[in-house]
């Protein structure tokens, strides 16, 4: 049997100081609404560190953040705001009154909600040119604000096919310099950098379309909704679907890969897809640790096989346990004005 | 570029005289540091605790999600740990000198810079870590830094409430009624690696390294003049770190002097900072000692770069939370 894809989930990453920025909205603003709020996350591209005392090269996992100007700020006001190095992610708040209504939140509702977003922008059209909904999340809290504890449970939704994607060799992925020339991964680093620095301000610079000239040693870099225009010459084999990976791992990308091929099933048709897993090392434009994958998905699989139907999904991260838990963040020690007195200076 | 557009501006600096710099200095030397490391960024933080004095778009830098692999007490040097208390000449009465004991990572890297430097500017942020390639140099001389403080309030910053460290037990109930989704073989698993042991290999498949990471963040503190370094860190589950934690990872010489729990200047929390009093006298000694050794009088220190040799001299003070790859090539 063929190698089946992993991609590695997200880890929830919550600062500290959206906390409190949650505590203040909820008391100034929400009080007693638990309606969804629209806020943006944020990803940086997968790294790698050295373990300065092995030497040795350590992988990150993907990490999906929020910050207090996640809250403070409206998305589009988030979007403007966001770093050079950071990729946005939109995602939807719901903030409970009780831990009664915390717990017994309809968590498959939640995700069917989120997947259906994901999967209208697909068939739609709509993430032709806002890529940005592939990855999509949701964050289910409760402030208990009295104790400073906020309990929470992170979403990341992903469009199931019926079978799995494989890559088309045994291999796995392969590292961009095995296929690319220096040229070529040169021309690579040029062109994406103008694509990011025209994209970056409508938040759509982490999907791309990718075309190797072979002949120029040249590639070049389009949006999702040129597609027809890359493929017009029947060249498809050297027309890859890129992008920015937040997984730092060697074997796995990263979780916006799995609604990236769906769109790719689902809106372009395709049953087998070279992907380009762009991985920017140190935000520095240097992109030779990127990762190039041939998968394919089986000829009868499928995502859907009514029209009207939308696929399976999955998405709700697991707890430290491994299980499917939420999380609990006790903020007192940094938030509890008694105990914030006793270690004053 | 950046560089040129500052240049000008910081003719008449003091910085060299008193290891001091200004606001504008630190924005300078702020943009600087973004520029060479694009993974610290400026913020501007709560609008209501805006400095005039700074930019409102530059008034804190921060770096997210800095792994932290182990803890400090396993850096230490089992063999070869000489203890360099760094005195003054003539300083006689100080039994509380900035100890630089296994912190070689970034006392080396510090001190063997300004030797094997000076090819050009742009290459110093580069050469600042390259420790590989410059070669063991005996220890120079001696540097003095004393903590003011009294027992009590170095006594104070180590109070730590032991209940304090938040347990998933406390989620009452929350198993109860498990949730279930569908199979997903294509998900990777995750799995938890205790600092202590064997870091997995690369090749190991299926297995996510879990790591303590550190949001670092610099701010420019006003009565000190020197800028000033707060840490948060989040264990391997991204649970906030209890201020005991967070000592874990800072050289324990210095746990007992210099590091206090404070609230942010720009944001609502309270977190580890390392106390700025001495920041200026170090500064001014190690911009003395580069200068010293520096051949090319032209190729002199500029102070937009002083950030990045500030954050050498803290990598002393928290020796395994590695922001350095953010200035390695």
């Amino acid at each position: 049997m063929s190698k089946i894809v992993q991609f590695a989930p997200f880890q929830s990453a919550v600062e500290a100081p959206f906390w409190h920025a949650l505590a203040k909205k909820k008391l100034d603003i929400f009080q007693l609404s638990d309606d969804e709020q629209a806020i943006i996350g944020f990803y940086t591209s997968g790294q790698s560190v050295r373990d300065t005392t092995t030497g040795r090269s350590v992988e990150i996992p993907p990490r999906l953040s929020i910050s207090n100007e996640s809250l403070e700020f409206s998305p589009r006001e988030a979007l403007q705001n966001l770093q050079v190095n950071n990729f946005p992610a939109p995602g939807n708040l719901k903030n409970t009154n009780t831990i009664e209504d915390f717990k017994n939140a309809d968590k498959k509702a939640i995700l069917n909600t989120a997947s259906e977003k994901v999967w209208q922008a697909i068939v739609s059209g709509e993430s032709d040119t806002c890529p940005m909904q592939l990855v999509n999340f949701t964050i289910l809290t409760y402030a208990d604000l009295k104790k400073h504890k906020f309990y929470y449970w992170f979403s990341f939704p992903a469009l199931l096919p019926s079978s799995p994607w494989t890559f088309v060799n045994e291999k796995g992925p392969s590292t961009i310099r095995e296929s690319f020339s220096t040229t070529e991964i040169n021309s690579l680093q040029e062109t994406y950098a103008e694509y990011k620095s025209q994209n970056q301000a409508n938040g759509n610079s982490a999907f791309f379309l990718v075309k190797r000239s072979t002949a120029a040693d040249k590639v070049s870099i389009g949006s999702l909704a040129q597609w027809k225009e890359f493929i017009s010459s029947g060249d498809t084999e050297n027309v890859l679907l890129g992008f920015v990976d937040p997984s730092g791992l060697r074997e796995h990308p990263g979780w916006p890969l799995r609604n990236l091929l769906a769109y790719a099933n689902v809106r372009l048709g395709l049953q087998r897809v070279q992907i380009l897993c762009l991985r920017d090392k140190l935000a520095k434009n240097e992109l030779s640790s990127s990762l190039l994958l041939h998968v394919e998905l089986e000829a009868d699989a499928f995502y859907t096989d009514d029209a009207k139907s939308i696929p399976k999904s999955v998405g709700w991260e697991k707890s430290i346990t491994g299980k499917l838990a939420p999380r609990l963040a006790d903020l007192a020690p940094m938030m509890d004005p008694a105990r914030l007195a006793d270690t004053a200076v | 570029s950046v560089r040129e557009y500052l240049a000008p501006v910081l003719k008449n600096s003091k910085f060299k005289e008193t290891g001091c710099i200004t606001p504008e200095e630190f924005v300078a030397a702020g943009d600087f540091l973004v520029y060479k490391c694009p993974t610290w960024s400026w913020e501007g933080g709560d609008p209501s605790k805006r400095r005039d004095y700074l930019p409102a778009d530059k008034q804190f830098l921060i770096t997210r999600n800095v792994p932290c692999l182990r803890r400090a007490k396993q850096m230490e040097y089992t063999e070869d740990d000489k203890e360099t208390e760094i005195k003054d000449e003539g300083d006689d009465n100080n039994d509380d000198g900035w100890m630089y004991t296994h912190s070689d990572r970034g006392y080396r890297n510090l001190y063997h810079f300004p030797l094997s430097v000076y090819k050009t500017i742009d290459e110093i942020a580069h050469n600042i870590v390259d420790t590989e390639e410059i070669p063991d140099l005996p220890p120079i001389g001696a540097l003095s830094i004393e903590d003011n403080r009294t027992q009590a309030e170095k006594d104070e910053d180590l109070e730590i409430d032991p209940d304090s460290i938040p347990d998933i037990d406390d989620i009452p109930d929350m198993e109860d009624d498990l949730y279930e989704e569908e199979e997903d073989p294509a998900a990777l698993t995750t799995t938890s690696v205790e600092p202590s042991k064997d870091l997995p290999s690369t090749s190991e498949e299926s297995k996510i390294l879990q790591v303590r990471t550190y949001d670092v963040f610099i701010t420019y503190d006003k009565y000190y003049q020197t800028p000033r370094l707060y840490l948060f860190g989040y264990d391997e589950q991204r649970r906030p770190l209890m201020s005991k934690q967070v000592f874990e990872d800072v050289s324990s010489d210095y746990v007992k002097k210099t590091v206090t729990i404070e609230a942010h200047p720009h944001l609502n929390i309270s977190l580890a900072s390392i106390h700025p009093c001495k920041h200026a006298d170090v500064m001014k000694k190690i911009i003395e000692r580069m200068a010293q050794s520096a051949k090319d009088p032209e190729n002199d220190l500029r102070v937009d770069q002083y950030l990045i040799i500030f954050l050498k001299f803290m990598s002393s003070v928290m020796p395994t939370i590695d922001y350095d790859h953010t200035i390695s090539a």
